[in-house]
This record gives structure tokens, C-alpha cells and sequence, in this order.
């Protein structure tokens, strides 16, 4: 029989150690589509090593454990490429001490209080020249009491 | 071993895997940690190596675990002992370049490849050493032992023959 003679070649070994050929993992994939059964082969010489694997197995570092899985954590944490809602931007700017950068309400605080100042100015200046006027009035009305009393006969 | 008793129901696991649930993660790499970790400490020879190729296949099986779906391969180890393999190879090539007094021959005899690997006369040997633990392809493996290509290649196939009949002892 074709399948059995193909199954006691050892390419069901040679692929499940990773040493087939290009070709052969070809004709293989080929095989498992015309004889399905050749998966139970499959599966059993890869069970057979991994029953033997597993009774062989040898234990690393109790510390690999964290590192890989830290390592596997701090890689999903990275957002995917697309999303860029999930960006951090940073603004780098050069060294210069001279400037400074503010929010951009501090513009219509500063019109503002610019504003309240040329109004507190204007009256400012306004009561300064009315009270001076106030003051002159009230001196030409003391001089000419003191003129009148002067001139006054006794 | 006691993580034998356990069963990992492979078809929920992988959904999980591809899902990216970190508690399906933690099992897998509780379960076939150890076991893809002796594979690959065959393979590179030296633990903080073997250690270092750990971590780089976890981290490649998480990510590209749906491709294990996609290749239809038959189970989840069998996948994982390719994965593992196919990155302690790399390494160790990477390695050898760097350091050419590497020990070739520091290999643990209790593991199932090397107890079969030690059953096969010598040629037979050389040539499963370069393909299986070396990773080097037929022809550079012909070049190396000044034989043809087909020669190898049939020596591999009754190498994968007698490995057939080892497993069935």
C-alpha cells in the first residue's frame, strides 16, 4: 500500500524534527490532503516525543519565568501602530532661557488688564485735574476773602 | 513528572494563545517550558544560552501563535519543539561564528535524540548531528563530508527509518 509505504519512510519523523526538505514538507501537505488519516500519524509520532519530552524535561531558572512574561508584558503594553489616541507626545523644545511659554488665555488676560489700565489712567488722570482745579478755585476764593478783609474799613 | 497528569486541552488553549489571555500563556509555558528548554539546551550546549533562546521562542510563539493554525500543524508541541529548535539552532550558529572553541560534542546523553544518536554508526551520526542539531541543509551537509547530495540524503532517510523504529521500542 502507497500511504503505509510512504508512513515507513521516516518522513513523518524527518518533518516533526524540522529536518524535512522544502520539497518534502510539499509532498507531505500533499499526502494529508489525500490521505487524511496520515494526521493520526502525525500526531502520534509527535505525541510519542512529547510524552518522552515532557519525562525529559529539564528545568531553567525559576527567574526566566518573570523575565520572559515581563518581557511579554511591556511588549503588549506598547499601543498597536494605528492608534494614535493612544500617543504620548512630547514637546521638545531647544535650551533657550529667554522665552517662556505660557496658555493661550493669558493673551485676553493681558488685553484686559491692559485695558482697565488705560481706563484707570484716563480717570486717574481726570480727578487729578479736577481735584487741581477744585484746589484753585478754592485758593482764589480764600484770597479774595483775605483781599476783602484787608480792604474792608474796621 | 507530575506536569504529565495535566491536561492541556490544545484546541481552548490555542483560541486563548491567539487571544492573548496571559493565564493560557502562563500554563503553556509552565507545561512545555521546561520540556522545550531541555530541547534547546541539547542544541546550544551552555544553560545561560539556552535560557536566552527560551525567552526568544515564548516571545515569537505568543506573538505568531496564529500561525501554528494556519501551517495545520498536527499538535501544539510539536509546533513549539520546531519553534524552539529552529531558534537554538539559529543561535548556536550565531554563536559558533563568534566563538570557534565552541564543544561541539557538550550534549546530554539522557535526552531521547542523543541516546539514538549514539545507537547509529558513525557516518549516520555525523550526519544526523549537522542536519538535526546544526541545522545545516543536505547539500552544505554532502559539501562537508565530500559525498553527493542524494547520498546524504538517503543515509538521513534511513537515519528518520531506524528513528521510526526507535520510537515504537
Amino acid at each position: 500500500m502507497e500511504l503505509n509505504h510512504y508512513i515507513q519512510s521516516g518522513i513523518i519523523e524527518s518533518y516533526v524534527l524540522g529536518i524535512a526538505t522544502a520539497s518534502e514538507m510539499e509532498e507531505l501537505q500533499q499526502m494529508r490532503r489525500l490521505y487524511p488519516s496520515l494526521n493520526a500519524e502525525i500526531i502520534a509520532v509527535e505525541r510519542r516525543i512529547e510524552k518522552t519530552a515532557l519525562e525529559e524535561a529539564v528545568l531553567p531558572s525559576p527567574y526566566l519565568k518573570q523575565r520572559i512574561f515581563q518581557h511579554i508584558n511591556w511588549r503588549e503594553e506598547l499601543p498597536p501602530p494605528d492608534d494614535k489616541s493612544r500617543y504620548t507626545f512630547i514637546n521638545i523644545h531647544s535650551k533657550d532661557t529667554q522665552h517662556i511659554t505660557v496658555h493661550k488665555w493669558w493673551r485676553l488676560f493681558f488685553i484686559i488688564t491692559f485695558i482697565l489700565s488705560k481706563i484707570c489712567l484716563f480717570f486717574a488722570i481726570y480727578f487729578f485735574l479736577k481735584y487741581q482745579q477744585s484746589r484753585e478755585k478754592e485758593k482764589e476764593a480764600e484770597q479774595q476773602i483775605h483781599t476783602e478783609q484787608i480792604t474792608s474799613p474796621k | 513528572m507530575q506536569q504529565a497528569a495535566v491536561h492541556i486541552d490544545e484546541y481552548i488553549i490555542t483560541e486563548r494563545l491567539i487571544a492573548g489571555d496571559p493565564v493560557a500563556q502562563e500554563l503553556v509555558y509552565d507545561y512545555y517550558g521546561p520540556a522545550l528548554y531541555s530541547i534547546i539546551l541539547q542544541v546550544v550546549g551552555d544553560t545561560a544560552t539556552a535560557e536566552e533562546v527560551l525567552t526568544r521562542t515564548f516571545i515569537h510563539v505568543f506573538k505568531n501563535v496564529a500561525v501554528y493554525k494556519e501551517t495545520g500543524s498536527a499538535t501544539l508541541f510539536g509546533w513549539l519543539m520546531r519553534m524552539a529548535r529552529e531558534h537554538a539552532v539559529r543561535e548556536a550558529a550565531a554563536v559558533e561564528e563568534s566563538d570557534s572553541n565552541s564543544n561541539d560534542m557538550m550534549k546530554h546523553d539522557s535526552n531521547l535524540l542523543q541516546r539514538f544518536a549514539n545507537k547509529l554508526p558513525e557516518e549516520s551520526r555525523t550526519i544526523f548531528h549537522l542536519c538535526y542539531y546544526k541545522g545545516l541543509p543536505k547539500e552544505a551537509v554532502a559539501r562537508m563530508l565530500g559525498a553527493q547530495p542524494d547520498e546524504v540524503m538517503t543515509k538521513l532517510k534511513d537515519v528518520m527509518v531506524a528513528f521510526r523504529k526507535f520510537l515504537g521500542e
